[in-house]
């Protein structure tokens, strides 16, 4: 690893243990739900982050239709991996905070529901990958369905702005009058979801590109394998 | 031979994965030229040939022909070659003129029935023109191969292993139409691998392990000349790194294109879009109407679906307005699955895709061929379930709006499940694989129409407004992407 890298890393971590710190003993405890609020600042992280790694799907896809480099894919099938990961914990850190507050796990909400079929719509591209055994054509293929699967994400950005939902609006304009566990952001509440966004972001940034060349080495090592072999 | 040159290939690599099929090939074909490309299974000829037909694309190297240069030119490429690869791109539920009728509709060549019947009389058929395909031996699947080739006003014609399965009589005549089409100043580039078949070519190419390894009259390649020729290469190359692509051989052969896209008046894009989608539509009917292969197996599992349902909840009146639409959506989307998956890859099981995918232009046009074919099954699945919910479930659903949300659903689903059974059939697993792409994407269709035929049940026309608008934005998504995409997902 490089000094930039080594940088780069230890900035993300030291982020990671700010925002955190911030999140437990900086931000103010939210009067009507508590200390169960404050799951709210990782849920909207990684939910941000979740998307953007998707949208980096999308750029690696179209990058790859282009020019047919390898690396394209590999980015982009490294992002959808990294997004999945990173939904998955928005859905769980959402849950955790829905059971208090909604007094359920789950509810099919618009918005809830939107990100399941984002979820899955991603699930469904690994599983697609792994179906196709030509490396060009999986490629190929992948970066289609990543096109595709892109398709969901303004969906479930808009379904809470534009349908009838339960879920909460902090940031921005809410339209629902059904919004249950809205409330208001203090300015400590908005330094602290600025840091952790910005640290989110970074660790994504960070899984993202190890993620990304632990694929380009692993296609090396293939590569090399097969001449060892051939 | 100093005729123009019409093919020519320069630098041409192809890997699949990290194996090399062709490494560094160059070889030109002049007009009036027949040249033999020879050499043990597996050499990488039919490759070769699929490279140029624009079946895949290339790692490194290019193809001229004519003026257009593959890669990028692929549409222009495919208007001005014939290919007949290793499958005959029949349909076996069409009679032999009817595949060839179909094969000039699609290709935007002349619909010429005298055409045809000379073509079929070329190759010894003109007496079973009327007979379906589907009790055709071997030999005579080749030669209606062979007719669709001769029909073919291409100035480049491809041809891989054109003598297979042919008797003495019908390898005489294609050798004697090849020579016809060579003397009428066409380029012709065949496989062969018949020592005793070269004599049909003015010049041999020798293909060994995926390179060009001796080139020469035919007479210079007798059985035991070639033997030594494949005995002395070694084995097939590994790669490391792929081969840059060839980006410095640009200019064109010296002259005389192969019939340009543009010179044939059928293959200008509002006429032939009209033409491409009336063969398709044509086709896809004749052979359904015949085989019942999709349409009577989809209908009855919609029929059977809708009973069970009924019988197994005996939902009162009320609550029949309130769960039949759920059903009904769902109903759509495993039947559209099913129907759309079955019907694509049947044209992969009779080895019709690549005839399909030879159509000369840009291939969205085969998208939206299948995809309103796909789209008439769909509503007559649909047509069906509403008939079979009145009788089960005594609700009407033949209400305008709740209409208007069906037809745009089945659009909308007919053309994301064409798209994406396209790359689910070239895939493992394919029957599992369809509905595990297609419902995660289809799901905002299904929502908005459950939803939608709710709010028209129950009437409430703003409801119904905003879920009909969602449903139609979300078409319109769907058919921009897929219209856009279609070309990389049906290859190369």
């Amino acid at each position: 690893m490089g000094l930039r890298e080594r940088v780069w890393v230890g900035t993300t971590v030291a982020l990671m243990v700010l925002a955190t710190l911030a999140v437990f003993g900086y931000a103010p405890r939210e009067a009507k739900m508590g200390d169960v609020q404050r799951i709210f600042y990782f849920h909207v992280s990684t939910a941000w982050s979740g998307f953007l790694a998707f949208g980096v799907a999308l750029v690696g896809a179209i990058a790859h239709l282009r020019t047919r480099e390898a690396r394209w894919d590999q980015l982009s099938h490294a992002a959808v991996e990294v997004g999945l990961v990173l939904l998955t914990m928005a859905v769980i850190t959402g849950s955790l905070w829905a059971r208090p507050v909604w007094n359920t796990w789950w509810t099919w909400d618009p918005r809830l529901t939107t990100t399941a079929l984002t979820w899955v719509v991603y699930a469904a591209y690994l599983l697609l990958r792994g179906a196709v055994e030509n490396p060009e054509t999986r490629a190929r293929f992948a970066a289609v369905y990543a096109i595709v699967a892109f398709v969901t994400v303004p969906i479930t950005y808009l379904s809470a702005r534009l349908l009838r939902t339960i879920h909460p609006i902090v940031l921005g304009p809410s339209v629902s009058s059904e919004a249950q566990g809205q409330f208001g952001l203090t300015p400590r509440m908005v330094h602290t979801m600025i840091l952790s966004l910005v640290a989110w972001t970074m660790l994504f940034s960070v899984l993202l590109w190890m993620r990304y060349r632990v694929q380009r080495t692993q296609e090396a090592l293939e590569a090399l394998e097969a001449v060892l072999e051939g | 031979m100093d005729g123009p040159v019409v093919l020519r290939i320069v630098g041409l690599s192809k890997t699949f994965g990290l194996q090399w099929a062709l490494q560094d090939v160059s070889l030109s074909v002049q007009a009036g030229e027949i040249v033999a490309l020879v050499g043990p299974n597996g050499a990488g000829k039919s490759t070769l040939l699929r490279v140029v037909a624009t079946l895949l694309r290339p790692t490194a190297g290019v193809v001229w022909v004519g003026d257009r240069r593959w890669p990028p030119e692929g549409p222009g490429v495919r208007s001005a070659v014939a290919l007949l690869g290793h499958q005959p791109w029949l349909y076996p539920d069409l009679s032999a003129e009817e595949n060839l009728r179909f094969y000039q509709r699609l290709y935007g060549w002349p619909d010429d029935p005298e055409a045809r019947r000379t073509a079929l009389a070329q190759v010894g058929l003109a007496e079973r023109a009327q007979d379906r395909v589907r009790g055709f031996s071997r030999g005579m699947l080749q030669r209606l191969a062979l007719a669709r080739v001769w029909l073919s006003p291409a100035r480049v014609l491809l041809l891989d292993e054109p003598f297979t399965g042919l008797d003495v009589v019908g390898v005489a005549a294609a050798r004697r139409a090849l020579q016809e089409r060579a003397a009428r100043g066409d380029a012709v580039l065949v496989a062969l691998h018949d020592p005793g078949s070269l004599s049909v070519a003015h010049r041999v190419v020798v293909l060994v392990r995926g390179r060009a390894v001796a080139e020469g009259p035919p007479e210079a390649f007798d059985a035991a000349a070639l033997q030594a020729l494949y005995g002395a290469h070694g084995r097939p190359g590994r790669t490391f790194r792929r081969p840059h692509a060839l980006h410095s051989v640009q200019e064109a052969p010296q002259q005389e294109a192969g019939a340009s896209e543009d010179e044939r008046p059928a293959l200008r894009r509002k006429g032939r879009a009209r033409a491409v989608l009336g063969a398709l539509l044509w086709k896809d009917l004749r052979v359904e109407g015949r085989g019942r292969e999709t349409l009577t197996p989809t209908l009855t599992l919609a029929g059977l679906s809708l009973f069970l349902f009924g019988a197994a909840f005996e939902l009162r009146p009320d609550l029949a307005r309130s769960f039949v639409p759920v059903f009904l959506w769902m109903l759509l989307l495993f039947v559209s699955s099913l129907g759309v998956g079955r019907m694509m890859a049947s044209e992969l099981d009779r080895g019709t895709w690549e005839g399909l995918l030879m159509l000369p232009g840009e291939r969205d046009l085969l998208f939206w061929g299948k995809a309103i074919v796909h789209g008439v099954l769909i509503a007559l699945v649909l047509a069906l379930s509403l008939v079979a919910v009145g009788v089960f479930f005594n609700l009407s659903l033949w209400d305008p709006l709740v209409l208007v949300l069906l037809l745009l659903g089945g659009a909308g689903l007919a053309g994301v499940a064409t798209l994406l059974a396209t790359m689910a059939m070239a895939t493992r697993a394919r029957e599992m694989l369809l509905p595990l792409l297609l419902f995660p994407v289809a799901a905002p269709l299904l929502i908005a129409g459950v939803q939608g035929t709710r709010a028209a049940l129950e009437l409430d026309p703003e409801r119904w407004g905003m879920w009909l608008q969602i449903l139609l934005a979300y078409d319109m998504i769907l058919f921009a992407v897929g219209g856009l995409v279609f070309e990389e997902a049906a290859g190369p």
